[in-house]
């Protein structure tokens, strides 16, 4: 009985179970033709892959810069804003699967966002299981531009600290008139 | 407004349980005035063998069927784990009940013990576990004069029922197996009331989200239990005309509904959670490239 | 809950976690979310997004259990919702005839595989381009499954359709066997 196109595909992939391994392993040892199938497959596998591509790496070097200073001015409480969006959001879900009274009785005041979002996530793992409870934790934070908001938290801050640098980088309009 | 998508899935199933409940209320209140009852008294706790006894025994089923849904939920360690295992054992001990009832009768003491004191027993080991849950957050207090006054009353109806029974027996009257059986339910029963008014005041703290609505449930449930014992053993004190087995009829339904009710509301909350994300690669598809999906080199 | 009231939480050790977790994996977030979406901005901020809620759940003391699927599933989800919320991501078909063909990519040295084109003509599935994209990332077939939202089997079965799709499409035209026709010296790639 020869394995099945799924059956392959998933050994191709190593992602076949042990005892399913085993059987297909000794199939290939007898079956030409299946070696010949399981070939191609990893040919196939092969060319839909692409790698070696690269091109973005300064990007991504800008891009890890970006995410450190953001979560660095998130940990030194400088995104007021963004850490109270993120509060209304885990209020909202207590609310919605527990109550009103729920939050108040779970939030101090001066309580930071992943504080809370903490205690949230303990409770509705306990209440819900965690499956549901991981499912409210992503929906908490969807819905929200954490990395742009703390980008922006910082652009602005970086403004309001050298304004005159800002505004040769950006000059107003008019004034190449009057040079 | 009831929309046909609210009682889809199984999501919906508090709704169904409730519909299915008003209508045969409904049915039964009907019947009541037509119906004579014979002179009996009929325990609550176990199934009897009236026609209701199927609708009961779906609902147990019915709840049986949602536990074991919400007991996927909570794999081996989680908090709450041994709490919806043993009402699931509760739940299963009701359909048990209601199954041989059917089959060998209801006057069996396996029937009645099995509707009886073992499912009230464990209810209350569940119903302790998710009280001890519930305290470690800080949603659970010690019980006031209230709680003790409400359980007072089971305790009085019990320290009746066995005064009844003693002076019975002590008249040298034979009591029958299914009293006893009834009997060794009623201390749980004391028990299940104080947990049940714990529980009333950890939802009154916590609120009326998602998850609460359930334990609410659970409390209508103790509730329904005790006031149908307690219905049921005065009305023949004051009338032997009344049709008890329609009484007994149409508090065993309510009590069966508000308990499957509360995996029911479980599994409401737990799919409002784990609903699947909007926008599925075929939202993508629509007039869409397929091109676009193939990775786009980054510059 | 003992948590010291008021105290900045630690996130020296997360930063180091994360810092870790971006050099690994930002490649391949940015390619596949640059698959879905339809335009670079919002790749990149799928990748920003995905890595700083990441850091938000490790320092709520969240653990996650697949970080590389869980990541890959939030650029996924928030590159949907911003098309949803269509902000500036509105594409008309018209403008799809602007968007460059990979099949035409330079950086692949105008060398794409015979095969690679008629995958592109033979109609997979959404889902089933999703599922080898998610492959050719090397996640596994649950991590795919967590970030489609199915079952680890459909995802098998999904790539399984894929294959015999491909092996259909490129049966009918004779010209391409000899892509197939692979020296049998290449080493075959299972996992250990």
């Amino acid at each position: 009985m020869h394995p099945s196109t799924a059956g392959l595909v998933a050994y191709c992939d190593a992602q076949a179970g042990s005892a399913r391994r085993r059987r297909i392993d000794n199939h290939l040892s007898r079956c030409q033709q299946c070696r010949g199938e399981l070939r191609r497959i990893q040919v196939e596998k092969d060319e839909l892959s692409i790698s070696g591509i690269s091109g973005a790496t300064g990007d991504l070097k800008t891009g890890l810069t970006e995410l450190l200073s953001s979560m660095v001015a998130w940990r030194d409480g400088q995104t007021v804003g963004l850490a109270s969006g993120v509060k209304n959001r885990v209020r909202s879900q207590l609310e919605l699967y527990m109550g009103s009274p729920a939050v108040s009785l779970m939030e101090r005041p001066g309580m930071r966002a992943e504080e809370l979002l903490a205690n949230a996530c303990e409770i509705l793992d306990a209440l819900l299981g965690p499956a549901a409870a991981e499912a409210v934790r992503d929906d908490m934070l969807g819905g929200l531009r954490c990395a742009r908001e703390a980008a922006e938290t910082l652009s602005r801050a970086a403004v309001e600290r050298h304004p005159r640098a800002a505004a040769d980088k950006h000059p107003p309009r008019g004034s190449e008139k009057h040079q | 407004m009831m929309r046909k998508s609210d009682f889809e899935g199984i999501e919906s199933a508090p709704r169904w349980i409730l519909l299915f409940l008003g209508a045969n209320l409904a049915a039964g209140m009907l019947a009541v005035y037509v119906w004579h009852a014979a002179n009996l008294v009929f325990s609550i706790q176990a199934a009897s063998g009236s026609t209701s006894a199927l609708s009961v025994t779906g609902m147990a089923a019915v709840d049986l069927w949602l536990c074991l849904v919400v007991l996927r939920g909570f794999p081996a360690g989680a908090p709450l784990r041994s709490a919806w295992l043993l009402i699931t054992l509760a739940a299963a001990a009701r359909v048990v009940s209601g199954v041989m009832g059917s089959l060998s009768g209801s006057g069996a003491p396996a029937v009645l013990a099995a509707g009886g004191p073992i499912q009230l027993a464990l209810l209350a080991a569940g119903i302790f576990t998710l009280l001890r849950v519930l305290r470690r957050f800080g949603f659970c207090r010690e019980p006031g004069t209230a709680d003790w006054a409400v359980s007072g009353i089971a305790v009085l109806f019990t320290l009746c029922r066995l005064g009844e029974v003693a002076a019975e027996w002590l008249a040298g009257r034979p009591i029958p197996l299914e009293t006893w059986i009834s009997l060794a339910g009623l201390p749980i029963l004391c028990v299940l009331f104080l947990e049940a008014m714990l529980l009333r005041q950890s939802v009154v703290r916590i609120g009326n989200g998602l998850i609460t609505r359930g334990w609410v449930a659970l409390v209508c449930g103790i509730f329904l239990t005790g006031a149908g014992e307690l219905t049921l053993w005065v009305i023949p004190h004051y009338s032997q005309t009344l049709p008890l087995a329609m009484f007994g009829a149409l508090i065993r339904l309510p009590i069966a509904a508000a308990f499957a009710l509360v995996p029911a509301s479980q599994v409401a909350a737990q799919r409002r959670a784990t609903k699947p994300a909007n926008g599925q690669p075929e939202d993508l598809a629509g007039g869409t490239d397929h091109r676009l999906l193939w990775p786009v080199m980054p510059r | 809950m003992d948590r010291t009231p008021g105290s900045p939480p630690l996130t020296a050790g997360i930063e180091q976690e994360i810092v870790d977790l971006y050099e690994r994996e930002a490649v391949g977030i940015l390619r596949y979310a640059g698959a879905v979406a339809d335009n670079r901005e919002t790749a990149h901020d799928a990748l920003q997004e995905a890595f700083f809620r990441y850091f938000l759940c490790r320092s709520a003391g969240q653990q996650i259990r697949s970080p590389k699927g869980w990541l890959f599933r939030v650029a996924r989800n928030y590159v949907l919702d911003q098309k949803k919320a269509g902000s500036r991501n509105e594409v008309g078909m018209d403008s799809l005839l602007h968007v460059p063909c990979p099949a035409h990519h330079p950086e692949t040295d105008g060398r794409v595989s015979d095969l690679l084109q008629g995958l592109l003509q033979i109609g997979l599935s959404p889902r089933e381009i999703e599922c080898v994209q998610l492959r050719t990332e090397e996640l596994r077939y649950e991590e795919i499954a967590a970030v489609l939202g199915l079952q680890a089997g459909t995802v098998g079965a999904l790539l399984a359709r894929a294959h015999e799709k491909i092996r259909k499409a490129v049966g009918q035209d004779g010209r391409k066997n000899r892509d197939l026709a692979l020296p049998v010296t290449r080493e075959k790639r299972y996992a250990s």
